[in-house]
């Protein structure tokens, strides 16, 4: 009988049964996602030969998509806090769609740069946000695996690239946009599955600030007994905002009370940033992200100097693309089992992605290189698994939405530097195989601080129980 | 009006330029060319401009091409030959056999016609090579010359003379009405005398008025290339057009398919896709309506059910009071 409020019809992390619905959802948030930067590449064609332009002017659309989509994430943790994740992730695929729309009336790059750039973007930004956290929020167990699941999505989009084709092919692009919009469109109803859940968290590895007690405990107490007739007529009597108070962060009842100053404050949060954790994983997301982009770039120029025709080329790429997705549905569910806490298994493949990069540049041969490609697919598969578990890990409880909020913040940037640090050091070094030694560092650079993990946690607690006994002084 | 480049030599800075030029030019039908004219400047464009008179032959740019003909392969020996500006062109064909060579009978023929000069003839080791040159100055040079020897059997090699391709974009190119479009021919390697468009009207071919300027425009580009920009597109205009490259030595043509679409078209599936997203929304949203209600009956009725049993509990009290009551009422009669 644990119906909680209303608006909020569950209270516990389900780990199945309709939160299967919000897999569903994730993986085409994924699917269009990275439909809609692969697909830029066709775009990348024809906008230069209608608007003319230097291949950098247009590049510029392609980067401001993919890195806005992290940077505008601390602005998607703020709606999902105000208006929930459910019309979050409506507002996000509206604001696609929309900017599709628009740019199929395009004049210019700078206009192009804007309407399939920012808004795209910031669409993208809101749906995923919400996508993850909902995720976070319905699995508890099971995890893992569901945000594998959902992340094979993004190995489904080699379908996208011949439709693309075709519909330039019969309607030229501004029609293509037109079309694509309506599809993205499809995302509202999809979104209208995220049911709203309300649940308290355990205490994971963050301690929480002491003041988050307080207005937790009191209805914590009501959703920890057993079911009894009076609690039932009394919790449907609560109200709402109280309910809303346990889905999000814990200012939240006073934020519906308090004046504006107060709301700013809440924003930019200094229990956060207090968070050890919150750096370490910044850290390795922020190199992460910077050492995953090189490689994929870079592989197939580094074929063709290596003599490799374009039709071997694209074989290896489907080939590490489909290792991947398997392999992110094995780490997902060895993770899931628990053997060990997940961040050790995230340290492991990082470490071994590292090392794989940095014996890339021996591969000189098409099966050496196919050998390379197969076993770099393996561990960057196994550990994109299992970055959505850490952060839940790190964050525990309600502080997951800032906490994805800021940490995708800094990947962005990191993101934005990607392609031009990569054109660098080709033009610099005339080869590709500096690109490989650079993102092999980039790995090993980030999972050093994992290693200091129980060091942090152990500090945090110490400093969370200090302040804890000093107010009774 | 034809052209004619220059019969003096050419400039000392153009042929560096032709030298230097020369090495790109060398694939194709073509071996050992040494004719860069493909690289006109416009220097030599106002150098011909200047001297135009029907007396100055122009420039005649030697070229050489070979054909191996096998006298034991039944095979059809030919290649084609593209040649775009007035040329000398030396044709060899080199004929391997076990036959004693003077036993052998070699002719030229031109199309269907025999050629009345003798084939000059060379002997390599066992193979027996027949050559001669010709000088390819109108259209009516450009025909089918071929090499035949007559041993045991007749064989022959057989040299296509064509003026250059024209190449245009392959796929229909696609634009909206009141949008403008940039219709593209190119011919590689060679540059025309002139070009002229063409819209086909059925299966005839009406010439445009490029005076029209604010309909038509022919944009700046290379000598090799003609760029037709139409402007307020309609949808009349879809259709074939046709670009004519004018050669020394004959026409060339492309094609290329242009449709226009009103913006009606792209429209229907986006109505088609915003549509099934409609019915998807109002398919969840009355779902999640009726289990809501469902969920709310269930309360409800559970509800219902709680303050039934609390009345029937404040019963069944009130019954045993009475009982006790009737109890002490006849324990006091029996007393």
């Amino acid at each position: 009988m644990l119906k909680g409020t209303k608006s909020h019809p569950y209270t516990e992390p389900l780990d199945g049964g309709w939160g299967w619905m919000i897999v569903f959802h994730f993986f085409l948030v994924n699917m269009l996602l990275m439909g809609l930067t692969k697909t830029f590449a066709i775009f990348f064609v024809v906008f230069q030969e209608e608007f003319g332009g230097t291949s950098e002017q247009i590049g510029w659309i392609g980067s401001l998509l993919s890195s806005f989509r992290f940077i505008a994430a601390p602005l998607a943790a703020t709606f999902c806090e105000k208006i929930g994740e459910q019309l979050t992730s409506i507002l996000g695929a509206l604001l696609i769609c929309t900017g599709y729309l628009i740019s199929s009336l395009a004049t210019s790059i700078s206009f192009l740069c804007v309407s399939m750039g920012l808004l795209p973007g910031l669409g993208s930004a809101c749906l995923y946000h919400a996508a993850a956290v909902m995720t976070a929020k319905y699995f508890k167990k099971r995890l893992a695996l569901s945000t594998a699941v959902a992340r094979s999505g993004m190995g489904l989009t080699f379908l996208l690239a011949p439709l693309t084709k075709i519909l330039i092919d019969e309607y030229d692009w501004p029609g293509t946009l037109l079309i694509f919009g309506g599809i993205s469109l499809n995302l509202v109803p999809s979104s209208m599955l995220l049911r709203p859940i309300s649940i308290k968290r355990e205490e994971h590895m963050a301690t929480r600030s002491p003041d988050a007690e307080s207005p937790l405990e009191v209805p914590a107490s009501n959703d920890g007994q057993p079911p009894s007739h009076g609690n039932c007529l009394v919790s449907k009597d609560e109200p709402i905002g109280q309910g809303t108070a346990i889905s999000g962060s814990q200012d939240n009842d006073e934020v519906v009370f308090s004046n504006k100053p107060r709301f700013y404050k809440q924003l930019i949060d200094a229990s956060l940033f207090k968070n050890p954790l919150f750096y370490i994983f910044t850290w390795c997301f922020l190199f992460g992200q910077l050492a995953y982009f090189i490689p994929t770039f870079h592989l197939v120029a580094r074929a063709k100097t290596l003599g490799i025709d374009t039709m071997d080329a694209s074989y290896l790429i489907s080939m590490a693309g489909i290792t991947e997705t398997l392999m992110q549905l094995l780490s997902g569910w060895v993770a899931d089992q628990n053997w060990i806490k997940n961040y050790h298994y995230y340290k492991a493949y990082l470490v071994l992605c590292g090392i794989t990069n940095l014996l890339g540049p021996l591969a000189t041969t098409f099966p050496l290189l196919m050998t390379y490609s197969i076993f770099f697919a393996i561990f960057c598969g196994c550990y994109l698994a299992l970055v959505l578990p850490v952060m839940v890990d790190f964050a525990g409880n309600s502080a997951l939405n800032r906490f994805l909020g800021f940490a995708a913040f800094f990947a962005g940037v990191a993101i934005l530097s990607g392609p031009p640090i990569a054109g660098w050091l080709h033009d610099n070094t005339q080869t590709y195989a500096h690109s490989f030694f650079f993102s092999g560092t980039c790995y090993l650079l980030s999972s050093a601080p994992l290693f200091f993990v129980p060091l942090a946690t152990r500090w945090a607690k110490r400093r969370a129980e200090q302040q804890r006994t000093t107010p009774t002084k | 009006m034809r052209f004619s480049l220059g019969a003096r030599g050419f400039p000392l800075p153009l042929s560096i330029l032709l030298f230097v030029a020369a090495p790109c030019f060398s694939k194709g039908t073509i071996t050992d060319v040494n004719f860069t004219t493909q690289a006109v400047t416009e220097a030599t464009v106002e150098m011909a401009e200047e001297n135009v008179t029907s007396s100055s032959y122009p420039e005649l740019i030697p070229m050489e091409v070979t054909l191996l003909v096998i006298e034991t392969s039944d095979a059809v020996v030919e290649k084609n030959v593209t040649i775009g500006n007035p040329a000398s062109i030396e044709l060899k064909c080199n004929f391997s056999t076990t036959q004693p060579l003077q036993y052998v009978n070699v002719y030229w023929t031109k199309g269907n016609d025999q050629l009345n000069r003798t084939s000059s003839m060379r002997v390599l080791e066992n193979i027996l090579q027949a050559h001669i040159r010709l000088t390819v100055t109108d259209k009516m040079h450009m025909d089918n010359y071929s090499c035949v020897f007559e041993a045991t059997k007749e064989r022959k090699g057989t040299f296509h003379f064509k003026v250059p391709e024209i190449y245009t974009k392959e796929k229909p190119l696609v634009n909206y009405e009141r949008d403008s479009a940039v219709l593209n021919c190119n011919s590689k390697n060679y540059v025309p005398l002139e070009w002229m468009w063409y819209t086909s009207n059925g299966s005839e071919k009406v010439p445009i008025d490029i005076m029209m300027k604010n309909k038509y425009e022919i944009l700046p580009s290379k000598y090799n290339e003609t760029k037709l920009k139409i402007k307020h597109l309609q949808a009349t205009e879809s259709g074939l057009y046709w670009c004519h490259a004018i050669f020394h030595l004959g026409e060339s043509e492309g094609k290329q398919n242009l449709k226009v679409l009103s913006y009606l078209v792209p429209l229907k599936p986006f109505l088609a896709v915003t549509a099934e997203v409609v019915i998807l929304v109002t398919g969840i949203f009355l779902y999640e309506l009726y289990s809501k209600r469902r969920q709310t009956a269930t309360e409800s009725g559970k509800d219902f059910e709680q303050v039934e049993q609390l009345k029937s509990e404040d019963h069944n009290g009130v019954d045993k009071k009475n009982q006790r009551t009737r109890h002490r009422k006849s324990d006091v009669n029996m007393n």
